[in-house]
């Protein structure tokens, strides 16, 4: 039994336009389903408008989803009841992408964690206290740090405030949306280390938000690659990044800057040059590289390949052969 | 010939609490066609370099230099409107968020055509012309229609395009990228660098490509300048800094990014170099890395000076210079 299970998920948004055009929905994301043991590290990957976000979004209960169930420990969260939702989202805590924004200028560091013990715990003023201090020194700051404001520290210790917020709750799940993105380059590893020590010592589990290939190769335990707000590859860290099958996948890693091009046989993407989507077909179809006229009339369903992959694409056999 | 020669240029802040050194004694060269990368932490003065050479520097800077040579004339003797007019002819700079260096007012053709007006002129047909060249050239698949639209109705990376068709509209002999794609996804980021790249081959541009990520220098450039706290602290060619990094800060940038073939292995941990980059009005006495740096020394706390390693380049170190003819050690991970 996995600790978080999501099955079918559907968002779709409906836009106020002043048109009259019967057709103003937008499918943020499609039939997303995944699992994720507790204690382990599910990174998600796309470009920016592929749903990385609103799948998070979905999961942490600021928005309810369209249709599909989200299972967390053998238990159905139910977004129309306030009170069961209190409860259950306790659990889930989120840090999110730039720590100069998501800390409030004007409160101490102390008010901002002490906020979430407020609304959440039966504590006293002192155990609150005690639990403040115990939670900043566990992110590598010091106690008397809660007396003061964000803007007196630089981006790698607001993003430890920001760890820390989420940590004190004592969370199982911790939803990560790109928190390495606003950061230096020699602050990224301090971040990331920071993140792995805790998983170990605590068992959370991350669900890790990113585009950077290189930072989630070294975190995860598996990865849903996303694209138009499709899953169009799932599976282990070791089978995506050993042999990745999809056409998208691939350009992804062709992309990917690194030291020894090791996926330079990888073709990258074609520039589309219409903006909208089929309707039926593929919906990676009009960059595809390799795409074919079967590719623009069917939508693939995701095969599952062995042991729990899963790849959305009509030809990826087809491609394993040409390699 | 130097396409491009910095000697000793010094970038100064004027705040209310006293004057803080932002580059000190910069000194850089750039041939004809070659990809300079300029890497370096936020806050350590790249941007900053940049927006000398333009002159572009905010009125509570100043800069001094022996000489900024651009093409054969020198800068610092110049007044500054025959500066301005120089600069504009000979280099262009491509800033980093699209969206923001575009005026949303605009439309993309008017835009274009402000810089084609100012460079070549000539009547309405001709400029036009010119405008779906440049577009085609760098890349937009339909430059009739993407004339018409504003920026808000481009992509990231579209708009980006059109930033760099913008600034190669006075035929630059220099381009500088400051940061051009730290806003774009990695998809759009590579056909924007590659494209970047394959300009600057064909014409013959030389290009300085300022960023924070070192695998993307390692794969486009032919020399990096690595740059900390306003300090050149290494300069050589790039397979020399990959393959055997001389200064502590940049072996610690190397060793810091996770690379693609590294997997997570319980209780394994990556290398981090501890604290932060010192604020201007903090810097420490002596080398600026010291208080950060894992192999400092008691000798630290003295000014180092940048000195030339032979076969390989210039390192601000001491300690890197004394162990420099013996082969280094190999990275410890």
């Amino acid at each position: 039994m996995s600790f978080l299970s999501v099955q079918n998920l559907h968002k779709t948004y409906k836009l106020k336009t002043l048109s009259f055009s019967s057709n103003n929905n937008i499918d943020a994301i499609k039939n997303i389903s995944f699992n994720l043991d507790s204690g382990k590290t599910l990174a998600i990957v796309g470009e920016s408008g592929s749903g990385k976000s609103t799948l998070a979004r979905q999961i942490i209960g600021i928005e309810n989803p369209t249709k599909g169930k989200i299972i967390l420990n053998g238990e159905e969260l139910n977004f129309k009841n306030r009170e069961h939702r209190k409860n259950r989202f306790k659990d889930i805590r989120m840090i999110f992408q730039n720590p100069y924004e998501s800390l409030n200028p004007k409160s101490r560091i102390g008010t901002i964690l002490e906020e979430a013990l407020l609304i959440n715990t039966p504590l006293s003023t002192k155990q609150r206290k005690l639990k403040i201090e115990k939670t900043l020194t566990r992110v590598g700051l010091l106690p008397e740090h809660q007396y003061r404001y964000p803007h007196m520290f630089p981006g790698g210790q607001r993003q430890r405030i920001a760890i820390a917020r989420a940590i004190i709750l004592d969370p199982k799940l911790i939803i990560a949306d790109e928190p390495l993105s606003a950061l230096d380059v020699s602050i990224q590893a301090q971040i990331l280390n920071l993140l792995q020590e805790l998983q170990e010592e605590l068992g959370i589990s991350y669900l890790f938000i990113s585009h950077d290939l290189n930072v989630v190769e070294h975190i995860a335990d598996q990865v849903i690659v996303m694209f138009a707000g499709e899953i169009v590859e799932y599976g282990n860290i070791e089978q995506i990044f050993d042999r990745p099958l999809h056409p998208y996948t691939q350009a992804l890693f062709a992309s990917t800057p690194t030291y020894m091009n090791r996926f330079s046989h990888f073709k990258k993407t074609k520039l589309s040059k219409s903006k909208f989507q089929l309707e039926n077909g593929c919906c990676f179809a009009q960059k595809c590289p390799y795409c074919e006229e079967r590719c623009k009339q069917e939508h693939p369903d995701s095969t599952n390949e062995n042991n729990g992959r899963k790849v959305a694409c009509l030809k990826y056999q087809g491609l394993i052969e040409v390699e | 010939m130097h396409l491009l020669r910095l000697e000793n240029l010094s970038v100064t802040y004027h705040s209310n609490n006293g004057d803080f050194p932002i580059i000190e004694r910069l000194s850089l060269k750039m041939d004809m066609g070659e990809i300079l990368g300029i890497v370096g932490e936020s806050g350590s003065g790249k941007s900053i370099l940049a927006l000398a050479i333009m002159g572009l520097l905010s009125p509570k800077m100043s800069m001094r230099a022996d000489y900024i040579n651009l093409d054969g004339q020198d800068l610092m003797k110049m007044s500054h409107a025959q500066r301005a007019a120089y600069v504009a002819s000979k280099a262009a700079i491509i800033f980093q968020e699209p969206q923001a260096s575009l005026n949303p007012c605009y439309s993309v053709s008017s835009q274009l055509d402000e810089t084609i007006i100012l460079h070549q002129g000539g009547n309405n047909k001709l400029r036009k012309s010119r405008a779906i060249n440049l577009l085609e050239s760098v890349g937009v698949t339909q430059p009739e229609t993407v004339l018409k639209m504003y920026p808000h109705q481009l992509s990231g990376g579209m708009n980006q395009r059109v930033a760099i068709a913008i600034a190669l509209s006075c035929k630059p002999r220099l381009l500088i990228a400051d940061e051009p794609t730290t806003a774009l996804d990695v998809t759009i980021q590579s056909q924007i660098i590659d494209l970047l790249v394959d300009l600057s081959k064909a014409e013959d541009v030389g290009l300085m490509l300022i960023t924070h990520d070192f695998a993307l220098l390692s794969e486009n450039t032919d020399r990096v300048g690595v740059i900390y706290s306003g300090q050149l602290m290494e300069h050589a060619a790039t397979e020399n800094i990959l393959s055997c990094p001389h200064h502590p800060y940049t072996k610690a940038l190397l060793d810091s990014i996770p690379q693609l073939g590294d997997r997570h292995i319980k209780g394994s941990r990556m290398f981090a170099l501890e604290g932060n980059i010192p604020a201007i009005d903090q810097l420490p006495v002596g080398c600026r890395l010291g208080p950060r740096c894992p192999q400092a020394e008691k000798l630290c706390v003295k000014n180092q000076k940048l000195k030339t390693i032979e076969n390989y380049g210039k390192v601000r170190c001491h300690v890197a210079i004394a162990h420099s003819p013996t082969q280094p050690k190999d990275k410890t991970s």
